[in-house]
């Protein structure tokens, strides 16, 4: 047996296992009840009828921040602190039974309703308490795909009332990996402007 | 017997730990599927279309090759598609903790709470070395499981 052909062995046995493996994977995969779909779909729509919201990818969460959408981080306010999408709102999952009625307040009586109140969220830019915050889009985000409490968020945002919420999948590390606009203590990269007009400008 | 790095008894051992991690690692992603997926597209680095793909077929054959590998069968082949998981494993890391992810690893427990951090590269660059050793020195296939069950002596 000649030395070329011992060596080209050891690749071909390695491809014979991982094929052989893959497609006991596969069958495996077809005949047990919560086998997946070879190809992932994300999910479009959390619920149906007038409550549903709809679940956005990065693309699209890119193109809601340039046109000037209102993004609601609802991690907890230390992750919050550390780096978040410019210009997000923090309202964290577990302080929304107290914050939601605030945003509800400051943003559409407006600062007018009562000066003694705190708005929670002086980050916001005032066009936001002028144009209705109820009218306008918000988009909550958490910590990964994995996390849960943009989807629980975003229906207790709809529950209260605000029109058009949406959820983006994938949330703050899609986010940061794409090198959007973000803020926060640790250095990240720097909040600019985003480019298209009308877009929110971080203070 | 002699104490070298071709030593038949220390090999085995290689080959039981780098087995033996691979098919534990296996386990709970062929039971979670849909966790493991999650899990891979939180690293961003593979199109989100084929996390499944990859999810139903990857710990197949990190048990297939494990198995494989400590009893003896097609040594170098499985140490072959050990070493290059793991080379792959590591890339991903890296690239992720480069980028700040904040992820789980998705290794053993594809639920698990800790987030990645430098540790793992070292852990992940032990195995590698394993695979490594074995596909360097292990020159032939041994079968010293088989020969303890049937008491004769292969090495």
């Amino acid at each position: 047996m000649s030395g070329t052909f011992h060596l080209l062995k050891i690749p071909f046995w390695a491809a014979v296992v991982v094929f052989a493996a893959a497609s006991v994977g596969i069958l495996v995969n077809a005949v047990r009840s919560e086998g997946l779909d070879l190809v992932y779909h994300p999910p479009q729509m959390i619920g149906t009828g007038d409550s549903a919201i709809p679940v956005i990818q990065i693309d699209e969460a890119k193109k809601l921040f340039d046109q000037g959408a209102v993004f609601i981080d609802a991690r907890a306010g230390n992750q919050y602190e550390q780096g978040h999408i410019c210009c997000a709102v923090s309202v964290p999952l577990q302080d929304a039974d107290r914050l939601i009625p605030d945003l509800q307040q400051c943003g559409l009586e407006a600062l007018s309703a009562s000066k003694s109140t705190p708005c929670p969220t002086d980050h916001v830019i005032p066009d936001i308490q002028q144009r209705g915050l109820r009218e306008r889009t918000l988009v909550t985000y958490c910590d990964g795909e994995a996390c849960s409490q943009s989807e629980s968020l975003a229906k207790r945002l709809k529950a209260a009332g605000f029109r058009d919420v949406r959820v983006f999948q994938g949330g703050w590390p899609f986010w940061l990996a794409s090198r959007y606009p973000v803020k926060g203590s640790d250095p990240l990269v720097p909040c600019e402007p985003a480019a298209s007009p009308g877009a929110m400008i971080c203070e | 017997m002699r104490m070298n790095a071709r030593n038949p008894y220390w090999l085995f051992l290689l080959r039981l730990a780098l087995g033996g991690v691979f098919i534990v690692a296996s386990l709970d992603k062929i039971a979670h599927p849909a966790a493991f997926a999650l899990a891979i597209r939180n690293y961003q680095i593979l199109p989100n279309a084929v996390s499944n793909l990859f999810a139903i077929t990857l710990p197949w054959i990190e048990l297939a090759a494990g198995v494989l590998l400590i009893l003896g069968v097609k040594c170098r082949s499985n140490a072959v598609i050990l070493s290059g998981l793991m080379l792959v494993f590591n890339v991903a890391l890296l690239l992720a903790l480069a980028r700040g992810l904040n992820i789980n690893c998705g290794c053993f427990d594809v639920d698990a709470k800790e987030a990645i951090n430098g540790w793992y590269i070292l852990r992940d660059l032990s195995l590698l070395a394993i695979g490594v050793l074995l596909l360097a020195f292990e020159q032939q296939d041994r079968f010293p499981l088989i020969a303890w069950a049937l008491k004769k002596e292969s090495l």
